[in-house]
């Protein structure tokens, strides 16, 4: 019976500790990392890092939209070099009273000529794989220049840079001349199978905004950029590799000019290893509106429509082409996925070719592939014709010559 | 009245099923996909998973056959009556070691996960004594209130997977788990050497034999308990296959939940899912463990009867600790769990099943002239 205030005591002491935690970092200790840039750092150190935090209050005053001094801003970069990431982590902590926090970090942005140094690019992304607050949906871009210029522009419609470029890197749905998003998860996939990507890439204008257009092309087996592919470049990549999601297809010059709005896409792949070469066969079929016309197509007339398809599909094989001789001339690389394409759907085949595929006998740049392309013009949007020609007459009486042609 | 039924010490034969599932469902499914991925090519590992799986069920027949023959007799006097009392004496605590290094596995993995997702500042030793703690109150309770625990837990954990798995449907590509049975049979068999732990844990049903009401229906209990675990894996295998493709799934440590990680619930709510996945899957490891506890318990007792169940499990506790806290690497703690899986195909599979054989032979014995 003695024992039992005695228990009673030490139960309420053991509450008193219990409700300890280890883990305890109130919310505004934290600094919320929400972007990252790295460049090569002109001093002994490898790198230099500027992290892009959040600032709770710049935010608080744009929901408010309170009248008071909206000089506050939502954001802070703070640069400093390293040798190795997490090195430069362990000094932006002893330069903040927030020590970094990555579990809200969006993107990552490595400039050109870090990405240019071989493995480089790899012992980064090492980094931010490996440590647990990353996620592997962290958006992976290459600066064209400077990392810390594209996170230090001034975005008018958004509080953060990072959060302005990482709506534009959503945007593969409105374009086609740029990539869809690179996650840092699917450049691991890369890496461990040593295939050549390609990545985003990003560029600061004068104007202090940014443009994501083009990509970097990165060799798989040492790890680095060997070049890039121009918007219009891309656009044939996205045909190809079947992953246009929208976006306007233009064709012709001037007054003759078409403009095609992309609603759905289509890519199949056909192989033929009869003759000496293996010959891929590519088919890409667009569907979509127009969204400009030239302007003496009359649209009710079947020829018509056939006739500016036709134009379409000619300018999509052009795209088409030029990249495959970029890709399998200038660069080598196959990121095509036509390797993967094997390896998935022709394993048999594909391992007699691995080990001569990018490198030794350097296949892919040798095998042939054909492009087969097809647009349908499903609709013409709200109108058939925007100004009447000079005569009714003549409209029909060009359309009957063509049909004679 | 049915509020009676509830006090009874008796349970069920669906109530046994879904005690084998959860005690099946651990800690092995977190890295189940990726040990299997890396010894296999492309998504070919679910033959490994599938085979494994069967010879698991295979066992859980004929160790449900050897359960209806112990009944309610207990299983060191059954044993002891084919196989004579030393060598029972010897299977028994074969048996608990099994159990006791089985317990200490789940505590130590435990601890590793929840300090690489949740505390990373709380050192994984106090995380791993304080979650002991908490199975050792667990067990020190009756047997049967941790039979219901389980039947309690057990469908959130499988709802929570697969709500888990639905989720990932947008970053799932076809394209990853091609090209099929490209994988040769010497992967495939080594494979199932990497599949087995998430498979142990059947052999409870000798144990709980003796408060099983139907005891005729035990083998089709533990089929059943080991046929929804096989399922739950074998998906979850395909969707990080899927999602993750094999290359990098191969390095990393924990996909099940790095799975978790990856989805994206709409709307900001639960962005940080998980979180919910680790609470919800601490539950089943809590399980596991008090269940793997208990029958540790249940085969000491059974040779010194003279000792209360309470006093097993404070001796027990320190033990467990030390020999949880024995790994200092990863690759120490993978050997650990080797030794369990050795332990268990000694001491949970052979043995019973040679048992089984001996009584069989016996009967026909004494049945001959």
């Amino acid at each position: 019976m003695r024992l039992k205030p005695l228990l009673q005591c030490v139960a309420c002491c053991a509450c008193l500790l219990l409700a300890g935690c280890w883990d305890r970092v109130e919310i505004d200790q934290r600094g919320f990392v929400v972007g990252v840039g790295i460049d090569e750092s002109t001093d002994k150190e490898r790198y230099l890092g500027t992290y892009q935090f959040v600032v709770p209050g710049g935010l608080k005053q744009s929901s408010a939209n309170s009248s008071a001094s909206t000089n506050t801003q939502a954001y802070f970069n703070l640069s400093t070099t390293g040798s190795s990431m997490s090195a430069l982590s362990a000094k932006m902590a002893s330069q903040t009273s927030r020590s970094p926090y990555f579990e809200h970090l969006k993107l990552i942005i490595v400039s050109e000529s870090l990405a240019h140094k071989p493995e480089e690019f790899s012992s980064l992304m090492d980094y931010f794989l490996r440590n647990s607050e990353m996620r592997r949906g962290v958006k992976v871009l290459v600066a064209e220049g400077k990392a810390v210029d594209a996170l230090s522009v001034t975005p008018k419609n958004e509080r953060m840079p990072a959060a302005y470029i990482e709506s534009i890197v959503n945007n593969n749905r409105k374009t086609t001349y740029m990539l869809p998003e690179t996650a840092i998860g699917q450049i691991h996939e890369y890496l461990m199978r040593k295939e050549s990507y390609v990545i985003q890439r990003i560029a600061a204008s004068r104007n202090g905004l940014v443009s994501v257009s083009g990509c970097a092309v990165f060799d798989g087996k040492t790890n680095r950029m060997v070049g890039e592919l121009t918007g219009e470049e891309t656009q044939g990549l996205n045909l190809l590799k079947g992953q246009v999601k929208g976006g306007v297809l233009e064709a012709g010059e001037g007054v003759e000019r078409v403009d095609f709005l992309i609603e759905r896409s289509k890519r199949t792949i056909r192989i033929d290893n009869t003759g000496d070469r293996l010959t891929f066969h590519i088919h890409v079929q667009l569907e979509g509106v127009i969204d400009k016309s030239p302007n003496s197509i009359n649209f009710t007339q079947k020829p018509a429509v056939v006739e500016v398809e036709e134009v379409l599909e000619k300018r999509m094989q052009d795209i088409c082409y030029a990249t495959i001789r970029k890709l399998q001339l200038t660069y080598r690389k196959d990121v095509l996925d036509l390797g993967m394409y094997l390896y998935e759907n022709h394993y048999k085949l594909w391992k007699t070719l691995a080990g001569n595929w990018e490198q030794g006998k350097d296949l892919f740049s040798q095998v042939n592939i054909q492009v087969h392309t097809n647009a349908i013009v499903r609709r013409t949007g709200n109108i058939n014709q925007s100004h009447s020609h000079e005569n009714r007459a003549d409209v029909n009486a060009n359309t009957t010559t063509k049909k004679e042609n | 009245m049915k509020a009676f039924e509830y006090g009874d010490q008796e349970i069920s034969s669906a109530q046994m099923a879904i005690t084998i599932a959860s005690i099946l469902i651990d800690v092995g499914i977190l890295t189940l996909p990726r040990e299997v991925a890396e010894v296999t090519e492309s998504s070919d590992g679910w033959i490994s998973i599938a085979a494994t799986g069967l010879i698991a069920i295979a066992c859980a027949w004929f160790i449900g056959k050897l359960a209806i023959r112990v009944g309610t007799k207990g299983l060191y006097d059954y044993s002891a009556s084919i196989i004579t009392r030393p060598l029972a004496f010897m299977f028994m605590l074969g048996l608990s070691a099994y159990f006791l290094l089985f317990s200490a596995y789940e505590v130590r993995s435990i601890a590793n996960t929840a300090k690489q997702y949740l505390f990373e500042e709380t050192p994984a030793e106090v995380i791993a004594l304080i979650f002991l703690l908490v199975v050792a109150y667990a067990v020190s309770g009756t047997r049967i209130g941790l039979i219901r625990l389980n039947v309690l837990f057990l469908p959130m954990v499988i709802v929570i997977a697969f709500v888990v798995m639905g989720l990932s449907y947008s970053i799932f590509h076809l394209g990853d788990l091609k090209p099929f049975f490209i994988t040769d049979w010497k992967q495939i068999t080594n494979g199932m050497k990497r599949s087995e732990y998430p498979f142990l844990g059947f052999e409870t049903v000798l144990i709980y034999i003796s408060i099983m009401n139907k005891p005729k229906d035990a083998p089709k209990a533990a089929v059943l308990g080991v046929v929804v675990p096989l399922l739950l894996y074998l998906l979850m295998y395909m969707v990080t296959v899927g999602v993750f493709s094999n290359a990098s799934l191969r390095q990393i440590k924990y996909p099940t939940l790095e799975l978790a990680k990856e989805v994206h619930v709409p709307g900001e709510f639960f962005e940080r899912f998980e979180s919910m996945l680790f609470t919800i899957w601490l539950l089943t490891v809590f399980n596991t463990m008090s269940m793997a506890f208990d029958c540790a318990v249940y085969c000491l007792s059974a040779l010194f009867r003279k000792v209360k169940r309470t006093t097993w499990v404070v001796m027990l506790c320190p033990l467990i600790y030390l020999i949880c806290m024995e790994p200092q690497d990863n690759v120490d703690f993978d050997r650990l769990g080797r030794l369990v899986c050795d332990f268990a195909n000694v001491f949970a599979y052979a043995v019973p099943i040679l048992i089984l054989l001996l009584s069989l032979l016996r009967r026909r014995k004494s049945h001959a002239p």
